[in-house]
């Protein structure tokens, strides 16, 4: 499977915590696109690795994306993956204000994989995510939304179920159990 | 519709064919999912619902076509993105031209362009602008246009600043910069010094050779790989030994094998030296 987690303010603890509880070896391939600061390159990926067991990279443009690791999509680049697993990186206009952009990556990642995909999105403080969880559900997907009630702002998880029928409202707990039993 | 709406392949290719008759441009070598979403982007920004009316539109109206293709093309984002690799361009690279009688330089692909406008600055600081011959290309020209025209969009002003200080906390972005009626120029006099060329990297041969130096930064990220690397191929044979190749920070030549043709500077900020073969 191929599981795409976006995220934006007050999302941070949850990634850790999700990451944190993935094993080694782990046989799906995870997809990373959170808010982050423009024109800081270096430090989010060490941050992230702190209390992960698979290894998370920011993937080069073209890279192969492959089972049991986690790919960040890099600072003020938007991140596709196309039908060979490859990564595209964009720098083309931010969305929602925003590059990376979640819907660039969920919509993304709903195209290429279809129902193999799940799309997870936590605490945000916009609405970008909310049109690339549905077009993950549209295209046969699973979509998990983190609580609203757990999340530090709610503007992002409110505006994906809004518009889309989700399949799972879960606390990170929830989430943890959810990724594990895959 | 929604700008992340897709279109069925066949509709894809039809479009693709359409702008290749009309414009004799190539989008078959473009990355097949941004160029999709480039598309259905200018779809929805114009209100065209289905892909026979685009058809139909790139036919009928010869300014909607020209602004469609113009729009495939992702624009550079800002001045002195990446504000690291900048400052060690200027404090390395450029300080190194300094020795050379001539320079030769070329940007490929502009659009936009703030990284024209980038080089043309740092060129200058370095005093070596009047002793370099900077070649800009694009096979569109409407972006030629653009870029001659030195128009900077009031949005990029503030984060180019930014950037700008982050390289020297001193200088001071507006003295490269003229106002006209409200709007944002880049200094005319430095854009004297371009020669710009209607011009297709993957089409067309290369404006000159023995370049000094390549800036093709978060260009390639749009080709597929087998035209990446024939582009590759292609800028290799231009630049003369000793010369350098800066690519975008997230682009590899990993998969180009130019192993024996290109030496990191500097990894990090992806700046290639050729050494002799």
């Amino acid at each position: 499977m191929y599981i795409v987690i976006g995220g934006s303010a007050g999302s941070f603890q949850a990634v850790t915590a999700l990451l944190a509880s993935i094993p080694r070896n782990y046989p799906h391939t995870i997809f990373l696109c959170l808010h982050r600061l423009k024109n800081v390159r270096g430090g989010f990926v060490e941050a992230l690795s702190l209390k992960s067991n698979i290894p998370i990279c920011e993937p080069y443009d073209k890279d192969t994306a492959m089972p049991g690791v986690a790919y960040l999509a890099p600072a003020n680049y938007h991140m596709y993956i196309d039908a060979n697993n490859q990564f595209s990186l964009s720098t083309e206009e931010p969305i929602n204000h925003s590059r990376p952009s979640i819907d660039v990556t969920f919509c993304s990642i709903a195209n290429t994989y279809k129902e193999n995909a799940i799309g997870i999105l936590l605490s945000g403080a916009n609405k970008d995510g909310a049109l690339g969880l549905k077009a993950i559900k549209d295209a046969g997907g699973t979509v998990i939304v983190q609580s609203p009630d757990e999340c530090q702002v709610k503007t992002m998880t409110s505006a994906a179920i809004k518009i889309t029928e989700v399949d799972y409202i879960m606390l990170t707990n929830n989430i943890i159990d959810y990724l594990k039993n895959l | 519709m929604d700008e992340f709406q897709t279109i069925p392949y066949e509709d894809f290719r039809k479009i693709i064919s359409t702008v290749r008759t009309l414009r004799n441009i190539d989008f078959t070598y473009y990355a097949p999912e941004i160029l999709m979403h480039r598309i259905t982007r200018s779809m929805y920004m114009h209100g065209v619902q289905t892909s026979d009316r685009l058809i139909n539109k790139l036919m009928a109206d010869n300014y909607f076509a020209d602004l469609f293709v113009s729009e495939l093309f992702v624009p550079t984002t800002e001045m002195f993105r990446d504000y690291s690799m900048w400052k060690f361009l200027e404090d390395n690279i450029i300080e190194k031209l300094k020795n050379e009688t001539l320079c030769k330089i070329w940007v490929p692909q502009v659009c936009g362009d703030d990284e024209l406008y980038s080089l043309l600055t740092i060129l200058h600081r370095k005093r070596i602008l009047n002793r370099c011959t900077v070649y800009a290309t694009s096979p569109i020209q409407k972006t030629l246009n653009d870029a001659k025209s030195g128009f900077i969009d009031q949005k990029k002003i503030e984060i180019s600043t930014a950037n700008f200080k982050k390289i020297d906390p001193e200088a001071e972005l507006s003295h490269y910069l003229t106002k006209e009626d409200k709007y944002d120029y880049f200094s005319p006099e430095l854009l004297n010094n371009v020669i710009f060329l209607k011009s297709g990297i993957e089409s067309s041969p290369p404006p000159d050779n023995g370049f000094n130096l390549v800036l093709f930064r978060d260009r390639m990220l749009y080709m597929n790989a087998q035209t990446k690397k024939a582009v590759v191929d292609t800028i290799a044979k231009t630049i003369c030994n000793g010369g350098f190749f800066v690519i975008g920070i997230r682009e590899n030549l990993a998969n180009c094998d130019f192993r024996n043709v290109f030496i990191p500077v500097s990894k990090s900020e992806n700046i290639y030296i050729k050494i002799q073969k």
